[in-house]
């Protein structure tokens, strides 16, 4: 188990800059995810990490030791890292069989060691597949395989590439699931890259939000949920209304929008008077006969376990604003009837002027 | 300020060291690559270094000659492997006719024969004292050659004739290949917009597959260059028979050396054809959407005529020879044995295991340097030192001996010089040198088949073994070399069969009194006894339906999405 240090990282292929100066520490123990659109260079990242590919400056360091430096020419091997990768299409060996995949990253295992890696193979219910080839096996027990297969060396970090994406909806969850116990059950410090908001936010102690290759934010899933920094965030990992307003302070956090006064949790140290942009989540809506909001109903989507309104509300000057809420599946309402609601502060926060970007 | 200067000085050197790492992957195999591609580079600058007169004196005698002989050479066999190749790959590709199943690869048979065995064997047929005209001058009751033509098969017509018959398997391969993979939907929408199947023939299967067809009819000039047998046998004279003449006859190794370079010439040609059309060729398949391909069902004359167009090549390419040389072969058996035949066939199957086994593991190391580093550098070296198989054996040869030479020169006069021992040549003249020279031709082979091999294995197998705890090394004997393992056994086989039939650079090189069987067929054959040189003949032709069998095999499932 070791913290993982990236200081300063860029890499480039040919003129295209695929990682910018970018920093972010794992600590020991730790579950982090990256967590972009495709082509934000968060496999790269890995690559670079695990030493398939080396960075043209910055350092990488593992457990306090210079593991690639450019500046003063190291670059340890990726054998020499000890880095366990599990790679997006599993890469099994064709021509050995499960047990054989497993265990080619020991020497001469020891039988206790046999045991202790049969012992993971029943645990991830594939015991029984010791002797067949990869070609045999579903998309489920591959990626189980694979698991193992960079687990058994006991490495100091693992690096998981997209590790669900190959696998059916049905599937996705037992084997997400499956994938957290062992790993937390082995303490092995853990990197993982996806595209999939929801599988990053189940999986991860901490989230970094990349984005052409820059890592936007990192924060718990819950901060990254509730405060994100820009409307890239706000709008990736969920879905948002953003608005525009003046910083207010009438005795709580207040944003004055063209819509009203808006409470806001999170201000982000703003003063009086500025101009500010709030996101403001589907779910900080609150259905009041008396509350201060009125909005007329334009598109009802019944989505199971709650329900989507997009409503238009007209401001002062007769303009109208959309916004997406999310309300109890319970309610039962009308398209074109008027309702009326509150805003919760709890999912609303300031975020950078998107202007910005 | 001058603490600051010395740190950079000192940074300078080692970022260097980062972007080009010459560690042993990549220093072996620019090592190798440089190695393989002496000869070309030797040959070329020793020709261009100035000699005396005489570039002046083989302009103003021989050389035009040399060239015009050589176009017309070339210009013939290219029509008709094109013709011939083209026509039957369609007709068994798009028709339906009886023993169409047993064409698709009997076609194919023709490559087992080197060109030269052929020729010795229509000489044998056609000539004035042959059985075709001694049974015309026995039907017609004419006493002697003046009462009759018949057309002299020892000619540039004959060696033509000969050529297209072994040559043309390349076009009928690759047109094949070209016409399976074509998407039935445009030659279908061709149909439906009014034309005819031999007017969709033309004007769409034909120009679609045109890139395919240079790249064969490329690799069959390129071979019709490199001929030596035939044309040596027949007298005709090319740049191939002009080195062997200026270099053995005249022993001048620099008029060689420039016949060597006109003939370059030449190969660059053929290879910017070649690479160019490769590269064409991807942007002619347009549509993903395959289906089984219609068969126009051939009746009455129509029918006939398609199994005889099929027919023809094959009878004269491959039954008749081989029927000729196995009847020989039974009835002089004993003669033939007696003219050292084990000792030729141990030869032949010793360099030939040799050759094999040394361009594969070069081709290996090659193909998994530039893996490794994706480096540009790496590439573009590599690929020089590939370009031996588009280089006339006779030239490459030449291009072994100039550094051999320096090099046995050199050695002897250290020796001599320190130690006061003369030692003679050390390595002209050796299997050393002939192994060499076949290592620069055929290494093309091997590496171009590993590379196609490696490419399908996604790095990420490279990335799992690396993290897992191997180095470059034992990733690629524990990871790649188990799964590559077909294209090896494939690789393997090409070298070994060409290295068989190899001939002018065997000639050149050889040491002294050495006979390989493709050399001992030459000299039985030129020596007018085509009874005893049949069984070598037959032997080489036997190693050579080893890779029409494997390639037979291959073109089935050249069709994606094949459904057999």
């Amino acid at each position: 188990m070791a913290k993982l240090d990236i200081e300063n990282i860029s890499h480039s292929y040919g003129s295209k800059e695929v990682i910018k100066n970018l920093s972010l520490t794992v600590e020991e123990g730790e579950v982090a995810c990256l967590l972009g659109p495709s082509g934000c260079g968060k496999t790269t990242l890995l690559r670079l990490v695990a030493g398939l590919t080396s960075p043209q400056s910055g350092r990488i360091r593992l457990d306090e030791m210079v593991i690639s430096e450019p500046a003063s020419g190291i670059e340890t091997p990726p054998e020499e890292r000890n880095v366990g990768f599990m790679f997006q299409d599993y890469a099994l060996f064709p021509h050995l069989d499960v047990l054989h995949n497993i265990t080619f990253g020991l020497n001469n295992p020891s039988g206790e060691k046999l045991a202790e890696i049969q012992r993971a193979m029943i645990q991830m219910d594939i015991v029984e597949l010791t002797n067949a080839y990869p070609h045999t096996l579903s998309g489920g027990q591959q990626q189980r395989v694979a698991l193992l297969r960079a687990l058994a060396p006991l490495p100091r970090l693992l690096l998981l590439d997209e590790p669900f994406t190959g696998l059916d909806i049905s599937l996705r969850a037992q084997v997400r699931e499956d994938t957290l116990r062992l790993i937390k059950q082995m303490g092995v410090t853990t990197l993982m890259v996806t595209h999939d908001p929801q599988e990053a936010m189940y999986m991860a102690d901490h989230i970094l939000i990349m984005r052409n290759g820059k890592v936007e934010q990192g924060g718990s899933p819950r901060e990254i949920y509730q405060f994100p920094a820009t409307e890239f965030t706000a709008r990736f990992v969920g879905q948002t209304n953003i608005l525009q307003g003046i910083v207010l302070s009438t005795g709580y956090d207040e944003v004055m929008t063209s819509i009203g006064p808006v409470p806001c949790l999170s201000m982000r140290d703003l003063e009086f008077g500025t101009d500010a942009f709030i996101s403001v989540r589907p779910e900080s809506f609150e259905i009041d006969p008396d509350g201060p909001f009125g909005a007329k109903i334009c598109t009802i989507r019944y989505v199971g376990q709650s329900t989507l309104l997009e409503v238009e509300i007209i401001d002062e000057i007769g303009k109208g604003h959309r916004l997406k809420m999310r309300v109890h599946p319970n309610l039962r309402v009308d398209v074109g009837e008027e309702i009326r609601f509150r805003i919760m502060p709890d999912f609303v926060t300031v975020i950078e002027d998107p202007l910005d970007d | 300020m001058s603490a600051g200067a010395g740190l950079n000085i000192e940074a300078f050197p080692r970022r260097m060291a980062k972007r080009f790492q010459l560690d042993f992957w990549t220093g072996g195999t620019l090592l190798l690559a440089f190695f393989i591609a002496l000869p070309l580079l030797a040959v070329t600058v020793f020709a261009l270094k100035p000699s005396g007169d005489i570039w002046h004196h083989l302009l103003t005698t021989v050389l035009s000659r040399y060239v015009v002989t050589t176009i017309s050479l070339m210009l013939g066999v290219g029509i008709g492997t094109l013709l011939i190749g083209t026509g039957t790959a369609w007709l068994v590709t798009l028709c339906r006719f009886p023993g169409r199943r047993i064409f698709e690869w009997a076609l194919l048979l023709p490559m087992a024969m080197p060109t030269y065995v052929v020729a010795y064997v229509y000489t044998d047929v056609f000539e004035f004292a042959g059985p075709v005209q001694a049974l015309l001058r026995n039907t017609f009751g004419w006493e002697s050659g003046r009462d009759y033509w018949f057309p002299e098969i020892r000619s540039l017509g004959g060696a033509i004739f000969v050529m297209t018959l072994t040559l043309y398997p390349y076009v009928y391969l690759l047109a094949r290949v070209a016409f399976v993979q074509q998407s039935v939907c445009i030659l279908e929408v061709s149909r439906t917009l009014g034309r005819s199947v031999w007017q969709s023939f033309f004007s769409i299967a034909l120009p679609s597959a045109r890139p395919s067809l240079i790249i064969g009819v490329s690799l069959v000039l390129m071979e019709a260059l490199n001929d030596f047998g035939t044309v040596d046998f027949f007298a005709v004279e090319t740049l191939t028979a002009g080195i062997f003449d200026v270099w053995l006859n005249m022993n001048n190794l620099s008029g060689a050396a420039q016949l060597a370079v006109v003939a370059l010439c030449f190969v660059l040609l053929l290879l910017w054809a070649e690479r160019k059309s490769r590269a064409n060729q991807r942007y002619f398949n347009t549509s993903t959407k395959y289906q089984a391909l219609p068969s126009y069902r051939l009746g009455g004359i129509k029918m006939l005529g398609a199994v005889i167009s099929c027919l023809l090549p094959i009878g004269f390419g491959f039954i008749l020879p081989s029927s000729i040389l196995s009847f020989y072969a039974w009835n002089f058996y004993e003669e033939s044995i007696a003219h050292d035949f084990y000792s030729a066939l141990s030869n032949s199957l010793i360099l030939s295991s040799l050759s094999a086994f040394l361009s594969v593991s070069a081709g290996i190391f090659l193909a998994y340097g530039v893996r490794l580093k994706e480096n540009t550098l790496l590439k573009s070296t590599a690929r020089l030192a590939s370009i031996g198989y588009a280089v006339p054996g006779a030239v490459l040869a030449v291009g072994v001996l100039i550094p051999i030479g320096k090099v046995d020169v050199f050695i002897q006069g250290f020796l001599n010089n320190v130690f006061g021992i003369s030692t003679g040549l050390l390595f002209s003249g050796t299997i050393a040198a002939l192994t060499y020279g076949y290592l620069a031709r055929f290494l093309a082979l091997s590496y171009g088949t590993m590379e196609a091999s490696l490419v399908r294995i996604t790095t990420n197998m490279d990335g799992a073994a690396r993290t897992l705890g191997l180095g470059p090394g034992r990733t690629l004997m524990r990871i790649h070399l188990p799964m590559i393992r077909g294209g090896i056994l494939a690789a393997a086989i090409l070298v070994f069969v060409d290295t068989m039939k190899e001939l002018p650079m065997t000639i050149i090189l050889r040491p002294f009194n050495f006979e390989t069987l493709a050399t001992q067929v030459h000299q039985l054959a030129s020596d007018e006894l085509l009874e005893e040189s049949a069984l070598g003949s037959l032997s080489i032709v036997a190693a050579g339906l080893l890779p029409v069998v494997y390639l037979s095999r291959t073109i089935r499932g050249a069709r994606p999405g094949a459904a057999e």
